[in-house]
């Protein structure tokens, strides 16, 4: 077979700014009102600013009522999980097995992990403004993920895994020494 | 503790139950010397098994009534049986195709091939003498008097006695006829004739009289008897007409012993230095014996034997030394002679020796001398001479070992260094851990190059071998201390140290007595490990001897200072180790002498008049002052006493049960358990006390208890076990007839979770106050056969499951049953419930089954064992155990299984094979993987 010269090659991706430039963002936040225009910007040549002007938009306060909602939503997640998570402990019964041991660490580890994280979680919907209010969210949230860790523990429990009872405490009683030893000489 | 009990019973879930011992699993760690014991002389044997057969047997009966038959090329036992269970004299007979065997009351006749026991015939007296006439058929003495004909196990005829106040001697059978031989009360020898076929008694009359009589021996043909210590020795030929003819025994002369095959007699004369044999012959027609040569003197303590072969008859000559000389039955011509290599000892002596002499061409002859000894010490063992060399030997003077004490090899890791570490303990922290620093480098330079260098061997050793290899061997004990040395003391004072982890191994054997004081033996009263290496023996003659356990010396031999009654070892906590020997009158000495005593100690002792004393014992003066008595019943008497092992760690002090909650046991060390009988009641009652304060903890009455039957008991941690024999009937109500084993177990306190009335005390003191009762559980079972020693397994820290090791003489076996097994706590008439279960309790069934997989010395047949000992291995699973008291027998148990090492299945080729081709297989995967991972990002379609 003839050589028909270099293999073709398909074309080389746009570069990125290419793209940027063919997917502009299709609302950009409104620049701040006191700085003008630009001579010869209109409103209008972004095509859409006249669907974005039919809403009017949100005030402060809105916003925030909005953001509590959604933080609500967010701390009280956990607790439609809970009656999930006690139906299944329950199931999976006291014996150790890997399945159950690994329910039974997920319990222990999400919680924590949420603790653990919980000011990145709530930083979305934290302002000056709502700082104060986002408290007994927060506190909730918690609480709910105790809760969660209760349920760990309370299976651990089950599991026989906490020592609780005199057995656990065995093996550092000592066995009870005689002051005087007698040796048999009887044979 | 409650996680590993968990995840630990899952483990055992996961493996797999053990369905049966499989063949080739079997006799890998046990071992076992067959012993037999001392041969009887008369009753030993070369003989054909079968007509056909090709090759002889040796047939013996021994001292301790067992009937053997030895391969001749190997010495390894073809059959043998147990016919007594008291050492009683007996009496063996070949005849054809088969071997009679009197014993006691019992006349057995066996198959010679096979052992197999042909028939069987009690008599309603003890056996004298028995002859057998052709074709199988005995001819029996019986010690009343009378001679009786068995045929296949019936009795054809019986011919009782002419005058019931003769002792019966022996018995001759000539033909047709069998003559009794009696020695009259008035001092005459009656010779009675009866004959064969019908009994009939033809003739009784006094044929000679006879004067003080040693000893008598009769053959076919003639009665020979000595006279007057020894003075005289007469003859009288049986059947022919004639009077008895004496000849004068020469001077000085100790022991004569006769010897006849056909018409040759052989006159064996010992005196203290010199032995010799004067032969006759026996002239039938003439009623007279005429003299044939006689032999010069040589070494004392020989033996003869006279065989025949081929129609002539040879005598063989054995000298202790070895040598031995053969001889025609015509001339005092040597035919043949052999010397030997061995370098026998001076104290040897010959016992029996009996030959097979076949006649090659050229004047030449193929002999077989079957020999039995005695030295100082060791009685009957036995060894095969075949044409002047020794070809095997058997120790059959183990047969009586008395007692034992383990001796722990050395570690070779902390061993050599142990100076080291003893300077270091004695310089400041600088200077020791410069020292250390300093020792650590020459020891590389030493030892490690040659370490480097020996890795790649241990690798593939390691590999290639599935085999724990023992490394060590002398003194320096194996990495999982299977090996350690068992030394035991036989009855007649000689030491032995067997080698358990090889296969019972004779490493050294040494004599406590020297050959002129054999007969002021008393016997080795008790052996103790009484440092690193060193065996402290106490005998009952009052001497004390320190023997080095690992090279056989002598290293100290002292007096006592009176005869010993009893003895014990005192170990507190660090300090050396003292022996205590209790002397007569409650005096102690303490040994090795100049031991001190830092405390005052305590000590249990059999008091006078069967009572039981406890002991206090002053530590300066050794002063004794009886601190209490225990005095059974006036019906009673003490039958055994029991204590813990003296090596007996308990890992847990509390059993945890289902639901958590702890039953703390009653540990205490000072224990003892006393079994008592009442025979006028047939009782018999167990009694737990505690020994420093002599109280009472516990006692438990069995009525109907056999007291002629073996109660044997044995204790640990806070439990005991024994075995009795119970009638059917007990106190008028019908009662489990059968050997009963029962298990108490005692605890703190009969509620969980309570440590009893000391509370959380950490120590207690028995003399100053109340020490609280245990609270006792008891389970009895009725165990399928009779046991006559029991022992329990011990290991390193105790956590493994104890097992307890019953010897049980009807099957000749050893039996490990579980102890969880004898838990006195299952449920009685229900199901467990869910905690029982989650404990492990099975509902209780008060028939035990002797489970064949449980017997640990699968098909080897253990005879006359009296004692089972057991030690701790180096792993923790695994505990050694070693039987003695007739034959040996040792072996390792795992009571919960090999749980600390590898087990034969695990291929470690098969490990690292997998590992190699999964780190291949990835040195494969990885590129491909990349460079798709690559190609994906470089060559996505636009």
């Amino acid at each position: 077979m003839a050589p028909h010269g270099p293999p073709r090659l398909p074309p080389p991706p746009s570069p990125q700014w290419v793209i940027d430039l063919n997917n502009l963002p299709s609302s950009r936040p409104r620049p701040n009102p006191s700085i003008p225009d630009p001579p010869g910007f209109s409103q209008g040549s972004a095509g859409k600013g006249k669907s974005s002007k039919s809403h009017p938009t949100p005030t402060p306060t809105e916003t925030d009522d909005l953001f509590l909602k959604k933080a609500w939503e967010l701390a009280l997640a956990p607790a439609k999980s809970i009656p999930m998570n006690a139906i299944m402990m329950y199931m999976s019964g006291n014996t150790l097995q890997i399945f159950s041991i690994m329910m039974t660490v997920m319990l222990f580890m999400n919680p924590l992990k949420a603790l653990s994280t919980i000011g990145s979680t709530f930083a979305r919907f934290d302002n000056e403004r709502t700082h104060t209010r986002l408290w007994p969210v927060k506190l909730a949230y918690i609480g709910l993920q105790i809760a969660t860790i209760a349920l760990g523990i309370w299976k651990v429990n089950g599991m026989g895994l906490l020592p609780t009872t005199r057995s656990d405490w065995l093996a550092w009683e000592r066995e009870r020494q005689s002051v005087e030893l007698s040796a048999a000489a009887f044979q | 503790m409650r996680l590993f009990s968990r995840v630990f019973s899952g483990v055992l879930l996961l493996l797999p139950a053990v369905s049966a011992v499989y063949k080739d699993e079997a006799y890998q760690n046990d071992w076992h010397h067959e012993l037999i014991g001392a041969s009887i002389p008369s009753s030993t044997f070369f003989h054909r098994p079968s007509l056909d057969a090709k090759a002889s047997l040796i047939y013996t009966l021994t001292s301790r009534s067992i009937l053997a038959a030895i391969n001749p090329r190997d010495g390894s036992i073809v059959w043998r049986h147990l016919l007594g269970d008291r050492a009683s004299s007996g009496v063996a007979r070949k005849a054809e195709g088969a071997v009679i065997a009197a014993v006691d009351r019992d006349v057995k006749a066996f198959g010679a091939v096979d052992g197999k026991l042909i028939w069987e015939t009690t008599f309603v007296d003890k056996v004298k003498d028995l002859q057998v006439i052709g074709g199988g058929v005995g001819i029996v003495l019986l010690e009343n008097g009378s001679v009786v004909k068995v045929s296949g196990g019936k009795i054809v005829w019986e011919s009782p006695a002419a005058d019931s106040k003769d002792i019966p001697q022996s018995l001759s059978v000539q033909g047709n006829n069998v003559f009794g031989l009696y020695q009259q009360p008035s001092k005459g020898l009656r010779i009675a004739t009866i004959l064969a076929e019908t009994g009939k008694l033809s003739s009784s009359s006094i044929s000679a009289s006879i004067q003080p009589l040693d000893k008598i021996y009769s053959s076919a043909s003639v009665v020979i008897w000595t006279e007057n210590s020894l003075s005289l020795v007469k003859f009288l030929v049986l059947g022919a007409k004639s009077s008895a003819i004496s000849i004068p025994a020469p001077q000085d002369v100790v022991d004569i012993k006769f010897l006849a095959s056909g018409k040759t007699i052989l006159l064996h004369y010992e005196t203290k230095d010199k032995s010799w044999a004067e032969v006759y012959g026996v002239d039938h027609v003439k009623g007279s014996v005429n003299s044939l040569y006689s032999l010069d003197a040589n070494a004392a303590r020989s033996a003869f034997s006279v065989t025949e072969s081929g129609g002539e008859t040879y005598i063989t000559w054995t000298l202790p030394n070895g040598e031995s000389f053969l001889y025609g039955s015509k001339s005092a011509n040597v035919l043949d002679s052999y010397t030997s290599e061995s370098q026998n000892n001076e104290d040897i002596s010959i016992l029996s020796a009996i030959s097979e002499i076949i006649p090659k061409t050229d004047k030449k002859y193929a002999i077989r001398t079957f020999i039995a000894t005695s030295s100082p010490g060791f009685h009957g063992n036995t060894f095969l001479i075949r044409n002047g060399k020794t070809v095997w030997s058997r120790p059959e003077s183990l047969v009586s070992v008395t007692a034992s004490a383990w001796v722990e090899l050395l570690d070779p890791a902390s061993e050599e260094v142990a100076e080291e570490l003893d300077v270091e303990g004695h310089k400041s922290v600088v200077g020791a851990y410069v020292h250390r620093l300093f020792r650590h480098a020459h020891e590389l330079i030493t030892y490690g190059p040659d370490w480097f260098a020996g890795i790649p061997g241990r690798v593939m050793d390691a590999f290639l071998s599935n085999e724990i290899r023992e490394e060590r061997d002398g003194k320096w004990r194996d990495f999982f201390g299977f090996r350690k040395y068992a030394v035991v003391a036989t009855k007649e004072g000689g030491l032995v140290a067997l080698d358990v982890g090889r296969k019972g191994a004779i490493v050294w054997e040494l004599s406590l007595v020297s050959s002129n004081l054999t007969d002021q033996w008393e016997g080795v009263q008790q052996m103790y490990e009484v440092s690193k290496g060193t065996v402290g023996v106490v005998t009952y003659g009052g001497e004390y001897w320190e023997v080095d356990a690992f090279a056989g010396r002598v290293l100290t031999r002292e007096a006592i200072g009176g005869r010993a009654k009893s003895s014990t070892i005192l170990e507190r906590g660090g300090k050396s180790k003292v022996i205590m020997v209790v002397l007569e009158g409650d005096r102690v000495a303490l040994l090795p002498q100049g031991s001190i005593l830092g405390e005052p100690a305590y000590i249990v002792v059999r008091g006078d008049a069967g009572a039981l004393n406890g002991l206090r014992v002053d530590n300066i003066t050794l002063a004794t002052a009886k601190t209490w008595d225990f005095v059974p019943q006036p019906t009673e008497e003490i039958h055994s006493i029991v204590n813990r092992p003296a090596y007996d760690p308990i890992a847990s002090i509390g059993k945890v049960l289902g639901d958590r909650s702890v039953m703390y046991k009653y540990i205490n060390k000072n224990l003892i358990t006393i079994v008592t009988t009442d025979s006028s009641h047939s009782s018999a009652t167990i009694y737990i006390l505690e020994s420093v304060s002599g109280v009472i903890l516990y006692s438990a009455i069995h009525a109907g208890a056999d007291t002629t039957k073996p109660i044997t008991a044995t204790m640990s941690e806070n439990w005991l076990v024994y075995s009795y024999f119970g009638t059917e009937e007990v106190d008028g109500e019908p009662g489990a007839k059968g050997y009963h084993l029962v298990v108490s177990e005692l605890f703190e306190s009969r509620w969980p979770n309570s440590r009893g009335p000391l509370h959380s005390a950490q120590t207690y003191s028995a003399l100053a106050g109340e020490i609280g009762r245990p609270y006792v559980l008891s389970h009895s079972y009725i165990f399928p056969a009779e046991i006559s020693s029991l022992g329990v397994t011990t290991t390193k820290q105790g956590i493994t499951t104890r097992e307890v090791l019953a010897m049980m003489p009807w099957s000749s076996s050893i039996i490990a049953l579980p102890k969880r097994l004898l838990d006195p706590r299952r449920p009685v008439d229900r199901d467990p419930n869910e905690a029982e279960r989650e404990e492990g309790l099975n509902k209780y069934a008060p028939a035990l089954e002797i489970d064949p997989r449980s017997v640990i010395n699968h098909k080897r047949e253990l005879l006359g064992i009296t004692d089972i000992v057991t030690t701790p291995a180096q792993l923790e699973s695994t505990s050694i155990i070693f039987a003695y008291g007739g034959d040996l027998f040792g072996t390792r148990v795992t009571p919960s299984m090999p749980f600390d090492v590898l087990g034969k299945g695990f291929s470690k080729v098969q490990l690292v094979g997998t590992i190699l081709a999964l780190g291949v297989a990835v040195g494969f995967v990885a590129p491909m993987v990349r460079r798709k991972q690559i190609n994906q990002r470089w060559l996505a379609t636009s």
